[in-house]
């Protein structure tokens, strides 16, 4: 498994990180035309032409991680690379693994690289002060909160957590439309996006399905019941119910994904 | 572990794509430390019956059992496999697909992969797209007979190079395979391995017509395989 993620890191970072890095070299020339007072040479063109620059490479940050998220699953396990892929001693489990965890990893360095061009756009020279203190803050009104420090530390466990499943079931939603589609004869991609929109359509249905549930009285019978306990047990028990809503879809599409590659794979 | 005789087990092996069949009930038994060719036409259903023994397509009907059992990640770890295509990533060097090798296959051997790289003059160093498209089969064809594998399963490993490629080719599987290992190698030039076959199958419109021993049709049809073929398939 661990040799499978050095690998599929590999072949994401070569295609995203250089994306990554022009973004802050992008920010960086844009702040430096500002500290260098240069916004009005040439008739302020060259800072113009930068900011359209900053502008696209932030959207091809996200464009270029997207792709090469879908691509790295599509190419490399369903494409010729599959040979190779399918031949190896390891499970179909541990190749969607190994994807899905990758593919995380790249969206949270896609999200931390945005965040850190616009400090190096915004920044004052109190960043760093300012940002100790920001996390000193954030530590503080964990740990003061009316229910005790632990429990404020707990919940932004279980913040983190639910972030991490519901990223990870996006993730494995995209793997089993491309899953799906793989079944089809032919035009493989386009029954790809078809099953998106259908799955897509599905869970909707299924989430008013739940919600219509409530005006039926079943949540509203978990609502009285959870309103009796401790209010720092509420939070508690409202964050894990996210969590599990989560992770019930996702490992259900984690679960189809491996069904399909593991029974239904037809190299052609 | 007692190793059984029977290295690969087809039966009833079948495989419809749409409304063709590419393989028609194929029934096959192939023992330890042979040398098969797997000979037909093309679109005879030789790539097909490889495919399905490394599990890359699923059977419509029959089953197939390598060291006996389906496959999966124990027969990946038993059976060494060259497609009929280039299937390594071309942004990786040589030297990464030979760390990519080792990492994944126990029997991987580094050492006799970079004596025989070093025999045909391709740089470790060199980038896989930066290689030609023979360099590119004979680096593929490295990493292949670089493991100590149960089974090869070559597919058209002599087809798209020149002849005196072919010699080192098959020079190279020759040299390379253990005694109790078997290699299916499928091909439609006959004469070119005809000399290293211990057994052939035939394949015709995805049937088997043919799984003798060479020396068995030297001495019942009084002729060489590759006579045989031409008389079998004649067009």
């Amino acid at each position: 498994m661990l040799k499978l993620l050095k690998y599929e890191w590999k072949a994401c970072a070569r295609a995203c990180l250089p994306v990554y890095g022009g973004v802050l070299a992008v920010a960086l020339i844009n702040r430096l035309m500002e500290i260098l007072h240069l916004q009005n040479v040439l008739g302020g063109v060259p800072q113009l032409l930068a900011a359209f620059a900053y502008f696209g490479v932030m959207v091809a940050v996200f464009v270029v991680t997207a792709v090469i998220l879908l691509q790295r699953f599509y190419k490399s396990l369903l494409g010729d690379e599959g040979y190779l892929m399918f031949t190896l001693p390891v499970t179909p489990a541990q190749h969607i693994w190994s994807k899905s965890i990758i593919a995380f990893v790249m969206c949270v360095l896609s999200g931390v690289t945005a965040m850190l061009s616009v400090v190096i756009l915004a920044a004052s020279g109190s960043f760093p002060v300012d940002l100790l203190n920001f996390f000193k803050e954030l530590f503080r009104m964990l740990t003061h909160t009316d229910f005790g420090a632990a429990n404020g530390l707990l919940y932004a466990l279980e913040c983190a957590a639910l972030l991490v499943i519901v990223s990870l079931a996006g993730i494995l939603f995209m793997y089993v439309c491309i899953a799906l589609g793989h079944l089809a004869k032919k035009h493989r991609v386009a029954m790809a996006v078809v099953w998106y929109f259908v799955l897509s359509t599905v869970m909707q249905f299924l989430f008013a399905m739940v919600i219509m549930a409530g005006d039926n009285g079943i949540i509203n019978a978990m609502y009285g019941w959870v309103t009796h306990l401790p209010e720092a047990v509420q939070i508690h028990f409202v964050l894990l119910n996210m969590c599990i809503g989560a992770a019930i879809p996702g490992a259900a599409f984690f679960l189809g994904t491996r069904y399909i590659l593991k029974n239904k794979l037809n190299l052609e | 572990m007692e190793q059984r005789n029977d290295l690969v087990v087809c039966e009833g092996l079948t495989k419809v794509y749409g409304g063709l069949t590419a393989l028609d009930g194929l029934d096959l038994k192939l023992e330890r430390g042979r040398f098969v060719g797997l000979l037909g036409p093309n679109g005879s259903g030789k790539t097909t019956a490889i495919k399905l023994l490394n599990g890359l397509i699923q059977p419509t009907q029959g089953t197939v059992l390598i060291d006996g059992e389906k496959p999966g990640v124990h027969t990946h770890s038993v059976v060494s496999y060259l497609p009929d295509r280039p299937y390594l990533n071309d942004w990786m060097k040589v030297c990464d697909l030979l760390d990519f090798f080792s990492d994944f296959y126990k029997d991987f051997d580094k050492v006799k992969a970079n004596d025989m790289l070093k025999t045909l003059d391709i740089s470790p160093l060199a980038r896989l797209k930066t290689l030609s498209k023979g360099t590119k089969e004979k680096v593929q064809l490295i990493l292949v007979m670089s493991r100590k594998a149960q089974l090869y399963l070559l597919d058209e490993p002599i087809g798209g190079v020149d002849p005196a490629a072919r010699d080192y080719i098959l020079n190279t599987i020759l040299s390379n395979y253990s005694e109790d290992a078997t290699v299916l190698l499928s091909t439609h030039l006959i004469a070119d391995i005809e000399r290293v076959l211990d057994e052939v199958v035939f394949l015709k419109n995805g049937v088997l017509t043919l799984h003798e021993t060479v020396d068995a049709i030297r001495e019942e049809h009084g002729k060489s395989v590759d006579m045989l073929f031409r008389e079998v398939f004649a067009c």
